[in-house]
């Protein structure tokens, strides 16, 4: 439901500062779950068409990784980090402390990191934004999957793209120089934002 | 495999393509829970696909850009044109693929929207009078679906490397 409250939030102004806000501790969260110093490299609060839809975190053909998770409470929405295979089996060998290269595949182990991770940052962001506007938002358990980037963010955006044919949706990069690791960071508040905010 | 007599149309989320070019080859790259509607009319000689996202529009929108976002619409309209450029509806070869489940989180029925799609294609291909026959549809994995105009043909590639003739 969307009381007065949060549909304050759903204002452009306001969610491009709850979206570096909520970024920079998820990006935070990323650093100390995988002990590397992640930082942002791009953080756009983007209207996106459905036509350009699939290429949010990759050519549709593209081999991805995703962790999905689900936020409620005061304000619903989705939470999407996407990142190339290779890039995710670096990042469970980081965050297993183990040799990069290791991992050269998702077992169920290895999926569980990843949903640790996403956990992780999906908390992290979510606790920024509720401690800027004092909303209660809980993420989901999160689901780790692998496969074609066209498939799986047709899926994510399948009940977003219900009510209009273009959302706002809050896009972050990030990287560590180090690693030269970079993913996606996709939030899509269940709110539509496009009419909202006029 | 493209030959270099062919050439490639991407059809995307929410869009249809119709096309009598034999040349063509339509493709619905990266399929998830969407479902991808192909019709063949081997004596028209004509093709078409839909690349639909959910299964029923809620709100009516005459003026709606893209149509096919929805099954309930968008089946019915890619049949419709194909019978205005020249089709006959019992000559029709309708096959599909798509509604996969690609994300289980634990409480969450919207997830299944891969599985609400495939009813709704069912349903609407059933009012319609029209044999579905051939599918490759539901599991948790991608497809890339292409479909020959010269001959007919669909073709489709999972993610795990399994391609299948529809």
């Amino acid at each position: 439901m969307v009381t007065e409250n949060t549909k304050s939030i759903f204002n452009l102004a306001t969610w491009t500062k709850l979206a570096k806000v909520g970024s920079t501790n998820a990006v935070s969260g990323l650093s100390q779950m995988v002990n590397q110093d992640f930082s942002i490299t791009a953080l756009n609060l983007e209207e996106v068409s459905l036509r350009n839809a699939t290429s949010l975190i990759g050519k549709p053909d593209d081999m991805v990784v995703g962790i999905y998770l689900l936020f409620s409470g005061n304000a619903n929405g989705q939470i999407l980090l996407a990142f190339q295979p290779a890039t995710a089996f670096e990042l469970v060998d980081m965050a297993m402390g183990v040799e990069l290269g290791t991992t050269t595949s998702l077992g169920e182990m290895e999926r569980s990191v990843l949903g640790e991770i996403g956990n992780i940052v999906g908390t992290f962001f979510l606790n920024g934004v509720a401690d800027c506007v004092g909303l209660r938002l809980m993420p989901s358990p999160p689901a780790v999957v692998e496969d074609m980037a066209g498939a799986l963010i047709g899926s994510v955006l399948a009940e977003a793209f219900e009510v209009s044919d273009a959302l706002f949706v809050i896009k972050l990069l990030f990287s560590s120089k180090a690693k030269q690791i970079e993913g996606s960071f996709l939030v899509l508040p269940s709110v539509d934002l496009h009419t909202t905010s006029k | 495999m493209i030959t270099a007599n062919q050439r490639t149309i991407s059809v995307g989320l929410g869009e249809l393509s119709i096309t009598s070019d034999a040349s063509v080859v339509l493709t619905c790259n990266g399929l998830g829970s969407c479902i991808a509607l192909c019709i063949y009319d081997p004596v028209a000689r004509l093709g078409g696909m839909a690349h639909m996202l959910l299964p029923v529009c809620r709100t009516k929108n005459e003026n709606d850009p893209l149509p096919s976002k929805y099954i309930d619409t968008g089946a019915p309209l890619l049949i419709t044109r194909m019978i205005r450029k020249g089709s006959q509806k019992q000559n029709l070869i309708v096959k599909i693929a798509g509604g996969a489940r690609m994300l289980a989180v634990p409480g969450n029925s919207h997830l299944d929207i891969g599985q609400k799609n495939i009813a709704e294609i069912k349903a609407v291909l059933q009012r319609e009078n029209l044999v579905i026959s051939g599918a490759d549809i539901g599991g948790g994995f991608g497809r890339t679906v292409r479909f020959q105009i010269d001959n007919g043909k669909i073709t489709v590639k999972s993610v795990n490397g399994v391609s299948l003739d529809l």
